[in-house]
């Protein structure tokens, strides 16, 4: 077993298994070998981490990606496809979500990092700059004059 | 501030990256979708930060698609300013090149008129200069247009690893039967990427990129396909290891070659030839030896395909999957004088799809085919002689898949076929299920019987009495079904995990004899029918029952909470509710 320590001080004692769906966490363990120590996760609160382990207990006992793997993700399949048990899984309030995304990217577990961009970019498509900065809480930061470069910009680009 | 702001730039990249690559794939069809540059201009007018992050990555501008057909025809100008652009931005990243034409080909409309050169060969000299860092190349054109700008393109490519050309507009009388493709790779096969490559209308010969070529499809619907063609092809890409054409049904004839030819393919794994009613003429001249998976579809049955075969099966020993499709159109009963088809063994081929026609089964029938390695068998329109020679001399079979069997010849005290292996058997539309008359499978695991005839029960009772198999799964759809024939193959089925029933005359009766009995007064738990049953489907699709009611299913799933239940048919309720 293994035991980790969120950044608000909350311990967490999973299987190994579980744990090494994390390649940070993987790494760690592999370099102090035995050890009854706990792991400290600074940038990763109990709330997320509970969520994170939840995944990884879910997908232990499948192949950890190889770089042929991550090579191959290529135009043969739809890439913002996402399995059945991740999409529910993924269905938290937008915080959640990149709070998600952000504790894959420390903790390089690519695979939930994926489902996390999938979802992000699913949420994005078809919509207009306007409506993304809306959902997102993104404020239009250009100014006037920016905004008038970028339309001229884009209709010599499109050029049509 | 918005949260999404914490979010690293490579993680914002690939949420880019992935709308990005989602819109080709979801379009890939269309021509106006191929392009993802709106989505790039789109994203970078949300703010200031993703607008550095998009401007500041070429390697998301990498994908430069020209749809010419969308810009302002005649405006030569303006593609070229367009082709430019596209390639700056894409700095010095490899490249994805997308040219599209319009679909209607006008010989006047590409003449620049600042220079005598048409459109084609203006593009050609714009991205010639690129072709080391062409990672993959697409052109939708007219054969000219094609040919032009690839006359101008000779050069080395050693990044390239995807070629898809299609013809448009073609003239059926004029087009050339093939594109010459000067791409080089002057190392050699094992200098960069192995090549796939998709080809319409038109068959490529390659410079020396084709060593590489290991993926190549054709699709050549317009009926003008030759034997000699194709042999010239496959010539000049001699390290293929996955090769398939699609012709078209009724004209592809290759026809036979004037010389023999052989064309070495040592490498080729799969093979498929769809809708080439002739291919025995080119299977003549291939030399197969690491061929693993055969597929001839629609094929014209003849003595000299019989030939090609017989050839096929002494040579290719690590042959392992065999897929012949007939030509179910041709209706002619005046077959060739076959000769006898000599031992036709295919010693390796574990899996055998046979989707027969008259020609065939009459071969078959003079000639029994042996496949003694067989593991999975997937036969079809074939009569219940042919199906049980088959079965005899497959002994390690452990999947058969049956549908429309003819059953006017039946084998006469022909002894019944043990399959010790046999796991699984699927007996699809039209008296598919027969066969069970004649075989013994003491290891059935699953048996699945789909018609849409009234089924014989006798014959499937009679292969659960021989065999006793332990059965895991059950579906049993056809006309007449009634409780008695289901209850009595229940009642020998007690390792039932999965089931799926529906017969028009099916009751309430198979619903309570399912139902687990209430505790004795002693708080003994009586025994139920089917202890191990995990999922249930009663009835199908919207078939109606009027005998199956609602109350009855109920009672039957609070009665067993831990079995997943469907009721899938209509049942004499609904039928009530409507009529009012």
């Amino acid at each position: 077993m293994v035991n980790l320590v969120t950044s608000d001080n909350e311990s967490f004692t999973v299987e190994k298994a579980v744990a090494s769906r994390s390649v940070l966490i993987k790494n760690m363990l592999e370099d102090v070998g035995e050890s009854d120590q706990p792991i400290p996760l600074p940038n990763v609160t109990a709330s997320v981490l509970k969520k994170v382990l939840e995944y990884c207990d879910h997908h232990k006992n499948e192949p950890m990606p190889t770089s042929e793997d991550l090579a191959a993700e290529d135009t043969r399949k739809r890439t913002t496809d996402i399995g059945e048990w991740d999409q529910k899984f993924i269905q938290v309030d937008q915080e959640m979500l990149f709070e998600i995304i952000l504790a894959a990217n420390y903790l390089d577990i690519k695979p939930l990092l994926d489902v996390g961009c999938k979802t992000v970019a699913n949420m994005i498509k078809g919509k207009t700059p306007e409506e993304i900065r809306k959902l997102f809480n993104i404020v239009n930061d250009f100014t006037p004059e920016e905004e008038a470069q970028i339309k001229k910009e884009n209709e010599w680009a499109e050029d049509r | 501030m918005a949260i999404i702001y914490q979010i690293p730039t490579e993680t914002l990249l690939q949420i880019f990256r992935t709308i990005q690559l989602d819109n080709r794939i979801e379009n890939h069809i269309l021509d106006d979708q191929l392009d993802s540059t709106q989505i790039l201009f789109c994203l970078s007018r949300v703010c200031r930060l993703w607008r550095k992050i998009i401007w500041g990555c070429p390697t998301l501008w990498s994908d430069i698609c020209l749809n010419i057909g969308r810009i302002d025809t005649g405006d030569v100008s303006r593609v070229k300013r367009q082709a430019t652009g596209r390639l700056e931005r894409a700095g010095g990243v490899l490249l994805s090149l997308t040219i599209l034409f319009p679909y209607e080909y006008d010989e006047e409309r590409w003449t620049g008129e600042e220079s005598a050169e048409i459109l084609p060969v203006q593009l050609a000299n714009i991205f010639r200069d690129t072709m080391s860092r062409w990672k993959s190349f697409r052109m939708h054109a007219h054969p000219i247009e094609i040919q032009s700008f690839l006359d101008s393109c000779t050069g080395p490519t050693p990044n390239l690893s995807r070629i898809i050309i299609k013809l448009r507009d073609i003239d059926l009388g004029g087009i050339p039967r093939t594109l010459f493709i000067p791409f080089q790779r002057p190392g050699g096969v094992d200098s960069g990427s192995p090549v796939v490559a998709r080809f319409t209308s038109i068959l490529p010969i390659y410079s020396s990129l084709g060593t590489s070529v290991t993926e190549l499809r054709v699709n050549v619907s317009d009926g003008r396909l030759r034997t000699i063609d194709l042999i010239t092809m496959l010539l000049s890409c001699p390290n293929l290891i996955e090769f398939s054409v699609i012709g078209e049904p009724k004209s592809s004839m290759t026809g036979d070659i004037p010389n023999p030819v052989v064309v070495p393919l040592l490498h080729l794994v799969q093979l498929h030839l769809w809708r080439i009613r002739d291919p025995e003429h080119l299977l003549g001249a291939l030399r197969l030896q690491a061929l693993q998976s055969l597929t001839i579809y629609w094929v014209h049955w003849s003595p000299a395909m019989q030939d090609a075969l017989q050839r096929i099966s002494q040579t290719c020993t690590s042959l392992i999957s065999l897929d012949i499709d007939g030509d179910a159109s041709d209706t002619t009963q005046d077959a060739p004088d076959f000769l006898a088809w000599e031992s036709p063994t295919f010693p390796s081929v574990e899996r055998f799809k046979l989707q027969s026609d008259h020609l065939i089964n009459l071969c078959l029938r003079r000639s029994a085919l042996s496949l003694p390695q067989a593991q999975e068998f997937a036969l079809g329109v074939v009569p219940l002689d042919i199906a049980y020679h088959l079965l005899s001399s497959s002994t390690q079979l452990k999947s058969l898949s049956l549908y429309s069997v003819n059953a006017d010849v039946v084998p006469r005290d022909a002894p019944i076929i043990t399959l010790p292996h046999l796991l699984s058997i699927n007996a699809g539309i039209y008296f598919g299920y027969l066969i069970l008359s004649y075989i013994t499978a003491p290891n059935l695991s699953e048996l699945l019987i789909d018609d849409r005839c009234v089924l014989s029960m006798d014959v499937i009772r009679d292969l659960i009495a021989r065999s006793n198999p332990p059965l895991r799964k059950l579906r049993l759809y056809g006309e007449g079904l009634a409780d008695a024939d289901v209850l009595w193959c229940l009642q020998r089925l007690p390792l039932l995990e999965e089931l799926e029933i529906a017969g028009t005359e099916m009751s309430d009766a198979t619903l309570r004899a399912l139902e687990a009995p209430p505790p004795s007064e002693q708080g003994d738990v009586p025994d139920i029918l089917l202890p191990q049953l995990r999922s249930a489907t009663i009835g199908q699709g919207h078939t109606f029952n009027e005998h199956i009611t609602t109350q009855g299913f109920a009672a039957l799933t609070t009665s067993r909470l831990t079995v997943d239940w469907k009721l899938a048919f209509n049942t004499g309720e609904i039928r009530a509710w409507r009529a009012e």
